[in-house]
Parts: C-alpha cells; structure tokens; sequence
C-alpha cells in the first residue's frame, strides 16, 4: 500500500522541516530568522503556525507517498494559539484501510521531526511531536472513536489542504 | 405510543430508510438542519403543537450571508464568505458563538443556531438562539490577516447585530482574542463602549470571572440533582469520567471536593483506576505540569492504568463523558453499568446507544442541559457588560447553581408527569417555553 520510502526517512523529515520553516517564516514572521527567533523565545503564535505549517507539509508528503490516505485533519492547540514549546500536534489520519506499515512509518518520521525540533528550538518537545489517531472507512462510517469526530459538529476538525492531484484522486473515490 | 416506541422508531428509521422521517433523519449525518427540523418537530408533535408554530420554530428568522473582502500579507486581496444566522428572538436577543473553519455551511450555521435556542430556553435564559461563522482555514492566516478577516466581518454584520438583538461569543477555532477584536471593532464603528456586543472575552476587556470552570460546575450540579432526586448522596457516590480538559477535569475536581469517589479518568492518553477512588487534585496538579497537559505518566499507590475506553464501562454510580461526541454507541451501552449518565459533552451518546441505555433503565442527564453551564456564565458576563458592574467569582458560581438547579428540577417534573427520558423532556421543554413566547407575543402584523 506505502510506496518504499524508509531508508532514506532522514532527508523526507529535514525537506518537511526546512519547507514548513520556509513556509511559515515567509507567510507570518518576514523571514526564517524572525521565525526560529520567536519559536526560541516560546511564542505560542509561532509554536502554532508553525506546527501547523509542519502539519501541512506532513499531510502533502503522506498523500503523495500514501494514496491509502484520504484526509489528514489538524485539531486542538495547534489550531486555537495555544500552543507551546512542549506542545504536541494533534492529527487525525482518515485512511480507506489500517496498514501496520503506515503507523510505522508515522513513528518513525516523527522521531526524525522531533529531533529535528529539538536541535532547532532547543526546546526538549513533547514525547512525541504529532500524535496520530488513525481512523478508517469502517470508523468514520460507524462515527466509532476518532471516527466521530471527522464529521464533528462541535470539535470540527481542519482538514489540511491537499495538492490538486489529490484532490481529484479523493472526488473520484468519493463518487 | 411509548417513548421507547418513539425513541425505536426514529432509530428504525434511520436504519431502514422508511417513510419521510426516515428521509430527513438520513440526510443528518449530510445535513445537520434537516436533523434540526426533524428534532423540532417530533419533539412539537409530542407536545401537541400546531404545524403552522412548528414551521416558524424550524425556521430561522434571518440568514445574512457577507462576503468579507481581506488583504493578504502578500498583497492580493482575498474575499471569504462568512454568515450569520439568528433562528429565534422569541426569548431574547439570539445568542451564540462564530467558528472559523473550511468546511462551514448556511445549513450547519443554521442548524447550530436553532439548537442555541433551544439551550437557552432549557435554562431559561433571555436569550435566543444565533450563530455565525466564516469560511476559512484560520490555522492557514497570519495574525494580521486573521485580525483584518475578524474585524471586516465584524463590520459586515454590525448592522444585524448588538447588545439588544445578537450576541456573539467564541466557538470552534475562535478564542478570547477574536472576541476581543470584535468588540473593539464594534466599539470604534459605533463611537461608543460595545462590551456587550459579544462574550467570551478576556477578563480585562469584560469578560466574566469563572467562565472557565463554568461548564464543569454545571456538570457537577445537575450531578448533585439527578443523584439526590434517586435519593442517593452524592458522598460516597462513585464516579467515572472520561475526558480532562475544561469540563471533565472540573466536574471531577469539584466531585471530589463534594465527597464523591472519582475512582475512574481517562483522556487521549489512557485511562486511570483506584477502586477507593483518585487523589483529583493531584491528578489536576499532575495534569497542568505534563507538558501535553494529560493524565498520562500519573502514579499513586492503588491506581492502575486503564484501557481508556474502559473507563465507559467501570462500575459506578455515575458516568460523565466529557470529551468527544458518539462515544457511547450502541457497541458499549450494553455493557455500561453506571445508573446516571451526565453528558458533559455535546453529543457523546448515538441514538441507537440512548435507546440501549433507556432499555436498561439508565437514567442520562442530556446533554443540552448537563453541559449549559457555558451559556449561562455567557449571560452572566452580558448582564455584567450592560451594567458596568463585575461581580466576583463566588457570585458568579452561587448564580449559576441557582439557574442549573431551576432547570434540571424543571426538567425533571416534565419527565415525571409526561413520563419520558430527560431527554425527550429538555427537548420538549424548550420547545413549549419556545412556543409560549412566539404565542404570547402574537405575529405582526
């Protein structure tokens, strides 16, 4: 189902970074610089977006690489500012299935992630950066656990942008 | 028809697709108004209501849709379609919060906005129902477009709204902050103090003492009710309660505090078991150091950690769940063994579920009533706004009891003399309070 990615996890998790820092710092902070500035000094507008921007940048890589995958939802701190330092960021992946490879691969790159956070913050992190709850068809279709809470009414969920081709992939296995 | 037939055959519907309720009943999980509309009216068949009243009931009263043009950092200028929805001022000026989010709807804003009113009147409040929200990924917008999106669209439903006819408030990726732009906004447009234009503000700029453990206390009250009304003491009482964010944590800390045994928690991270019960105030100190703010890595001599969805099924008098909708499905309610269940959160049981625990003999605190608390303490900071007057914490919190305890004992006679859950009551008491208004103010012209 996961095209072979493993071996070389390492660049895949430093590009994610390096592109949400990019990202981020461009958008909202006038530069890279002034972002790594204000996530060093704590700001939890700084810790939101940019945990937001690394969710985003997540998302489009787990969808290229996963077509198993059909959303990935962002919810929590990291979407009302409240974020901090040692805050984790809460994901909902909507997969067609549940494959023991893909929560593998989800461990492994955020222990590369959150490395890469801790070296650039100097912050020590959450135990683990982006917490995964993995929902399938047969959950969301049973509203069963996280499953509930895609079509939430009172926690809605913000499912993370996905590239073009993805969006056509999702109409046509919607329809 | 009994209430169980009732309760059956809204159930059956669902699953078999028969008939026009079936029709609308389907079409909730797509459209959350239809599910609205159906609630009202077989609530208002119930009571016996005319159809020609259920169709004013089902309808909003206005629907205002704003395009809110926004200067992006970058230069372009984005423009993103916002509502706002009053559904009824029978009561009082509408009431209720604004989200900020990709996938909102006229028909889930209109939806959101009817069953604010029917909160409201189950408190009993002077309040009707409202609700707003934009069209936005608000996690994707830089501060500055966030502030410029927020007061735009304060601007562009001004002219609908104020103290008297609209009262906004925080909802789903809307916090303090947000509000408190949107009454700055209002106040520099109109030339005058607009504190009382919206809720959920900072406490500096107006915003009420004890907001944060409003929905808690609330839980914990109609709590103490349900349990003295079974004649059993809430010392001694044992308690699970899945959730330890705003609500459960509160409701569990304030349980504790009363005497009752919180032997079961559980949150994303586990659940956690002392048979004696849990030291709370530890575990709330436990929670607020742990950098993800969870029960996880908590230990004390007796507790065991738990699987966190057994914590639904531990035996105890009471269960609260107080952390995510549908999490009481018809796949555990066989094997809950609490008598009481409070609903400290929006949603938390299905309806195959409601009619498992009925069976069962269960008796659960719905919902839109358990976890009221929030809009009462909203009210509180209106009255406090219009006013110029600031009470302190205590005041707040005696006010609020006094306002849970009328409502869940109103309830609660309805129940008894119509002999329906407390569900079926609170629904039904809202919409005949609801009605009564629309009758005693008669229809213009």
């Amino acid at each position: 189902m996961i095209q072979p990615p493993s071996l070389l996890l390492e660049p895949e998790a430093c590009g994610l970074l390096v592109q949400a820092l990019e990202n981020c710092g461009k958008k909202s902070f006038g530069g890279v610089d002034a972002l790594v500035a204000a996530l060093r000094a704590g700001e939890p507008w700084a810790h939101s977006l940019f945990r937001y921007a690394l969710a985003q940048e997540l998302g489009l890589y787990l969808n290229r690489i996963c077509p198993n995958i059909r959303r990935v939802y962002v919810y929590g701190s990291t979407m009302d500012d409240r974020a901090g330092p040692s805050s984790d960021v809460d994901l909902i992946l909507w997969v067609r299935e549940k494959v023991p490879a893909l929560e593998s691969l989800l461990w492994k790159l955020d222990a590369l992630l959150l490395h890469g956070y801790r070296m650039l913050t100097g912050f020590s992190g959450p135990p683990m950066f982006f917490d995964f709850h993995i929902v399938d068809d047969a959950e969301v279709a049973e509203r069963q656990g996280y499953g509930a809470v895609i079509h939430s009414l009172w926690t809605a969920p913000v499912p993370l942008q996905l590239p073009e081709e993805a969006r056509n992939r999702e109409r046509t296995s919607l329809t | 028809m009994g209430v169980l037939g009732f309760l059956l055959e809204v159930v059956d519907v669902i699953h078999e697709g028969k008939g026009p309720a079936a029709q609308a009943l389907q079409a909730m999980e797509a459209n959350p108004y239809e599910m609205f509309k159906t609630q009202v009216r077989l609530a208002g068949q119930k009571l016996g209501l005319p159809a020609d009243l259920l169709k004013i009931i089902e309808t909003p009263e206005r629907v205002l849709e704003v395009s809110v043009p926004v200067k992006m950092d970058d230069g372009r200028i984005e423009v993103f379609l916002g509502y706002r929805v009053q559904h009824s001022s029978a009561r009082g000026p509408c009431k209720g919060g604004i989200r900020y989010h990709p996938a909102v709807t006229v028909d889930e804003v209109k939806a959101l906005a009817g069953w604010m009113t029917l909160k409201c009147a189950v408190v009993d409040i002077p309040f009707g129902g409202g609700k707003g929200g934009i069209v936005c990924d608000p996690a994707g917008l830089s501060e500055g477009e966030l502030e410029r999106l927020t007061r735009r669209y304060t601007a562009m439903i001004l002219p609908l709204i104020g103290p008297s006819r609209d009262i906004p408030a925080p909802d789903v990726n809307t916090n303090a902050k947000i509000m408190n732009w949107f009454m700055d906004t209002a106040t520099v447009l109109r030339g005058e103090p607009m504190y009382a234009i919206v809720t959920g503000k900072d406490v500096a700029v107006g915003g009420a003492r004890g907001r944060r453990e409003a929905t808690g206390r609330g839980v914990m009250i109609v709590t103490q009710e349900v349990l003295a009304r079974l004649g059993k003491d809430l010392r001694g009482a044992t308690v699970a309660v899945q959730g330890f964010g705003n609500v459960g944590s509160v409701a569990a800390l304030l349980l504790h505090q009363a005497g009752a045994k919180v032997v079961g928690v559980a949150d994303i991270s586990g659940g956690l078991y002392h048979p004696s019960g849990l030291n709370i105030p530890e575990l709330v100190e436990h929670v607020a150091r742990s950098p993800r703010h969870v029960i996880a890595g908590y230990a004390a001599p007796g507790v065991v950690p738990i699987p966190a969805e057994e914590v639904l099924t531990l035996d105890v008098d009471v269960l609260i769940p107080a952390a995510l909708e549908g999490q009481i499905t018809e796949r555990n309610a066989p094997r809950i063994k609490a008598q009481v269940i409070v609903e400290g959160a929006n949603g938390p049981t299905t309806p195959e579920a409601d009619v498992i625990l009925e069976e069962r003999g269960c008796i659960v605190v719905p919902d839109i009533l358990a976890n009221a608390g929030g809009v009462v303490v909203s009210y509180f900071e209106w009255v406090q706004n219009l006013q110029y007057f600031f009470w302190d914490e205590a005041e707040t919190t005696a006010r609020l009891a006094q306002i849970m305890r009328r409502a869940f004992q109103d309830v609660w006679n309805l129940a008894q003399a119509e002999k329906v859950s407390l569900r079926i009551a609170a629904q039904m008491l809202a919409l005949a309070r609801v009605a009564e208004a629309i009758r005693l103010r008669g229809l213009f012209p």
